[in-house]
């Protein structure tokens, strides 16, 4: 089973701290595979008195089931742990809404410190895909650490750009890291344009360049989330060396980056495809230009 | 979420039966298809209900398959050497819209790449048929209705029901009194009892992970959905079971009786403003049991799905059709007054006409919007206020996460 340390400094603290709650009888209460392998023998009753009661100490319960977490391919099954685990996480912003003490927030920095424990990679995946539910700002630096971990990236990628608050600087933390590796790099990309990130204007332009398609389409995504007019002659001088899908994926960015900015730089974008997309088969983005005029 | 959104469903709607643009093929030139000739079809994702879904697609319009794709090269490979030994084979969809020669697509993959696949071949000026259930979330949808729009080209989703319904006069005269707006506070209840196939599509967790097969491309399979170890269950008919790729049998037979369901009682252009399930919590990877769905609107109609599959049947409310009698009499002649809607077009009708089809995109994406809403009521464990405008939860920031849920890189809307 491959392993791997957490990027970020270890704190056991709080696995030490909860060590002596028995969830035991929550988790039995969560089925196990019935007749044809489904979870058809669920009980609403048990399961949500089983809830309840563990969401009266969330960090507590959270702490434990995250040690019940097992490796897909690994011995035994965790079925019931991740069942609990993740109906906590759907329920916890709900719950942390009616009640005081900001226990979502609580709870995903539980979540997100065991991180640093030793759990195999798959384990931490499924604990960042929990933190996409229900996590916050308080736990973006300590996914963000992932962005830079081969395997967990692009859950840790997913859950940030869900959180979105405060989940850009992480992105922008990480590139420098990545830019060696080209599935990361991309990634990261990704992130910062999903998230629309103003700040990486510069890293979006020097995307745009790159030998890497992928990277260059998400470089001009980026650019298109930003519309910033500023980098539109770089944006439509990097569209014009496009070919095959990226030709019509670029051209989409073009469309879309023309819906927002003012006329006059629209203008501009509908007349450079007017001018570019003149093969017998772009005659659509021809007439969409000129409709746009 | 863009700030302009309501202006844009407004503005999608309408046009929706009016837009006109020529096609590809009917402008001609080299490498394309005179009108008079045949138009290049193509069928991405040919296991399953592929060869069913491309031969609804071409069923009214002269047509040759020119083009295949599949992840799973044999699958690909075995559907050409059967319908046109001369059409090209794809792995990657990407390759095959590049493809001058395509000018309509038949889409039968999973659902998780529904949307991107539809607005890629938009992009790439080509007329849509996809499967149902339309998408995976409901951020899809909306992006699948801004490309159609921006691309001007035809959707239809895979489903029929609302062509037979819409020649049914007593379905005509319910959806007339619906859109009329006469009909406020709106009393109507339709239950949709079993037949949403829970036992069937329900998933099994924890499966030890598995090699693939050689010829099926794993990654480009997940493509946006969450790279996770390949269980042979993730792959084939029963990717219904697994969140990562569809909703289990609420979207797989969902979207069959809701989207005529959906026309008939005219809500088409809008979506629920209250949700709530009976339902048992819900594991994080595969869909299973739940007993009952209530989704309201705002005018006081209500769907309601009942499993009578598990848990308690739905009592909260009877069924009640909604009727000419419900008005009064000014209100029923004002109803009689009222032209019949326009005729809703198949995809042949609407590619030829250059017009929307009957399942066009903004009615597909709310067909398929009450499907999500259901499963997000389930797996939420929670009622949930919707605004059916913004196409967000209220006062509900982790709920709105289930809405635009993140693409793993490079896919994004």
């Amino acid at each position: 089973m491959f392993r791997c340390a957490h990027p970020g400094t270890s704190n056991n603290t709080f696995s030490i701290f909860y060590n002596n709650m028995d969830i035991q009888p929550y988790l039995d209460s969560f089925p196990l595979p019935a007749k044809r392998g489904i979870l058809s023998d669920i009980n609403k009753e048990k399961t949500e008195k089983s809830v309840q009661e563990a969401m009266k100490d969330p960090e507590a319960v959270a702490s434990q089931i995250v040690k019940r977490l097992i490796d897909p391919g690994a011995e035994g099954n965790d079925i019931q742990a991740r069942h609990l685990l993740h109906t906590m996480a759907v329920r916890i912003p709900d719950h942390g809404r009616k009640v005081k003490g900001n226990k979502r927030a609580k709870f995903s920095l539980v979540l997100a410190k065991a991180l640093s424990e030793d759990h195999p990679d798959r384990v931490k995946a499924f604990v960042i895909r929990q933190l996409q539910i229900c996590g916050g700002e308080e736990v973006v630096p300590l996914i963000g650490a992932f962005l830079v971990v081969a395997g967990i990236a692009d859950d840790a990628a997913q859950a940030l750009i869900a959180i979105g608050k405060g989940s850009s600087e992480q992105f922008r933390k990480a590139l420098p890291k990545v830019k060696n590796n080209s599935i990361l790099y991309r990634n990261v990309l990704h992130g910062l344009a999903e998230l629309a990130d103003e700040s990486s204007k510069e890293f979006f332009l020097e995307a745009i360049v790159n030998k890497d398609d992928e990277c260059r389409l998400l470089g001009l995504w980026g650019l298109t989330q930003i519309g910033d007019s500023s980098t539109l002659e770089s944006f439509l001088k990097a569209d014009q060396n496009e070919k095959g899908f990226s030709r019509i994926k670029a051209a989409s960015y073009c469309l879309k980056f023309a819906e927002k900015v003012k006329k006059k730089d629209a203008d501009k974008i509908y007349r450079h495809l007017q001018k570019t997309r003149t093969l017998p088969e772009e005659k659509y983005l021809q007439q969409i230009a000129v409709s746009n005029l | 979420m863009k700030s302009n959104r309501r202006k844009f469903i407004k503005a999608s709607v309408a046009s929706a039966a009016s837009f006109q643009i020529v096609p590809r093929h009917v402008i001609g030139g080299q490498g394309h298809t005179p009108p008079s000739e045949t138009y290049g079809a193509a069928l991405i994702g040919c296991g399953g209900r592929g060869p069913g879904t491309y031969e609804g697609m071409v069923r009214d319009l002269p047509s040759k398959l020119v083009a295949a794709c599949d992840v799973q090269k044999s699958r690909v490979d075995g559907y050409i050497r059967r319908k046109n030994p001369e059409a090209k084979a794809y792995n990657d969809f990407r390759k095959l819209l590049e493809n001058p020669d395509v000018d309509l697509v038949a889409i039968a993959t999973p659902p998780h790449w529904h949307a991107l696949i539809s607005i890629a071949a938009a992009e790439a000026g080509k007329d849509v048929l996809c499967e149902k259930p339309m998408t995976r979330f409901i951020a899809e949808g909306r992006a699948v209705v801004e490309a159609f729009e921006r691309y001007k080209r035809v959707f239809q989703i895979g489903t029929f029901g609302r062509f037979g319904a819409s020649r049914s006069r007593t379905s005509r005269t319910i959806h007339k009194i619906m859109r009329s707006g006469l009909l406020n506070p709106n009393p109507g209840v339709h239950i949709k009892k079993g037949g949403l196939k829970l036992h069937n599509w329900s998933g099994k967790p924890g499966l030890k992970p598995q090699i693939p097969s050689e010829d099926l491309d794993w990654d480009l399979y997940c493509g946006p959905s969450p790279f996770k170890p390949y269980v042979s269950p993730r792959v084939g008919g029963t990717h219904r079971n697994y969140w990562d790729y569809e909703g289990g049998g609420m979207c797989d037979m969902g979207q069959h009786h809701f989207d005529p369901q959906q026309w008939i009682y005219g809500k088409d252009d809008t979506s629920p403003v209250t949700i709530e399930a009976f339902a048992p919590p819900s594991h994080p990877d595969v869909t299973g049991m739940w007993a009952w769905v209530e989704l309201t609107y705002a005018d006081g109609f209500t769907f309601v799905m009942d499993s009578a599959e598990w848990g308690p049947g739905y009592e909260r409310k009877a069924a009640k059709q909604v009727s000419l009698s419900q008005l009064s009499e000014e209100n029923q002649e004002k109803i009689k007054a009222m032209p019949d809607p326009e005729p809703l077009l198949t995809f042949g009708e609407a590619v030829k006409q250059r017009k929307q089809a009957g399942g066009n995109p903004e009615a597909a994406h709310r067909a398929a919007c009450l499907l999500h809403l259901a499963n997000l009521a389930i797996r939420l464990g929670r009622k949930l206020q919707y605004d059916p405008n913004k196409e967000q939860f209220v006062g509900d920031e982790e709920a709105n996460r289930f809405v635009n849920v993140p693409m793993r890189s490079p896919w994004h809307l």
